[in-house]
């Protein structure tokens, strides 16, 4: 499943405490889906792959 | 502390503490064992010993904000301990971090002693414990930055 990032938080220095390493308007490749939590687990701008809420994301191919 | 030869002549000691013979002399393999046991492990200048998160009244001030999925903030539940933790990319590694320069204009430190590291940790989320996984950035004047969870274990 692909999903795009719709947040408009971004991986930026210039805000603190700002933990979210997702560009907005990418499209990102699902890893799977974490089944406690619905939550995606994505390849993120850190090059690592961490959960985030579906709600960050708009599904554009399933 | 019995006495035989060994491979080359040399003498060998038995250590009735491991039951095994060795070229090396007792005193040696004592001061080795105890750095072994109670010493400091160290990778690309980031101390991987264990660490205790203290139980008082001041540690949730000096305790970590780890970033959950959702955004929330969860800390590390005191009385407990990180444990196995690894360098796995930046210093002392053959993985460069991806977001080092970012780190360095937001943090400061040297670009080549940035380390990303993981643990296993206990974690207080809503008064409950969680055993997890969890990531951090890490240089040697910095200290410890951006905590987040990365999966239960």
């Amino acid at each position: 499943m692909k999903v795009k990032y719709i947040g408009k938080e971004q991986m930026d220095y210039l805000i603190p405490d700002n933990y979210i390493a997702l560009i907005p308007g990418k499209v990102y490749e699902v890893l799977d889906i974490s089944p406690k939590s619905q939550y995606y687990r994505i390849v993120d701008e850190s090059g690592e792959d961490y959960l985030y809420p579906p709600e960050f994301f708009e599904v554009v191919e399933e | 502390m019995a006495e035989k030869k060994g491979a080359g002549g040399k003498p060998q000691e038995f250590d009735a503490r491991t039951g095994e013979y060795s070229s090396l002399p007792s005193a040696v393999r004592l001061v080795d064992g105890y750095e072994r046991r109670f010493g400091k492990k160290v990778s690309g200048g980031i101390d991987l010993s264990d660490e205790a998160i203290p139980r008082s009244l001041s540690a949730k001030a000096k305790n970590y904000d780890i970033r959950m999925p959702d955004g929330g903030i969860a800390h590390l539940q005191e009385g407990t301990h990180i444990t196995n933790k690894q360098v796995f990319a930046g210093a002392g590694t053959k993985t460069p971090i991806r977001d080092v320069d970012r780190l360095v204009r937001q943090y400061g430190g040297e670009a080549h002693k940035w380390a990303k590291v993981k643990a296993n940790a206990t974690l207080e989320l809503h008064g409950k414990p969680i055993n997890a996984e969890i990531h951090w950035y890490e240089e040697p004047t910095v200290g410890k930055v951006e905590m987040k969870y990365k999966e239960d274990i």
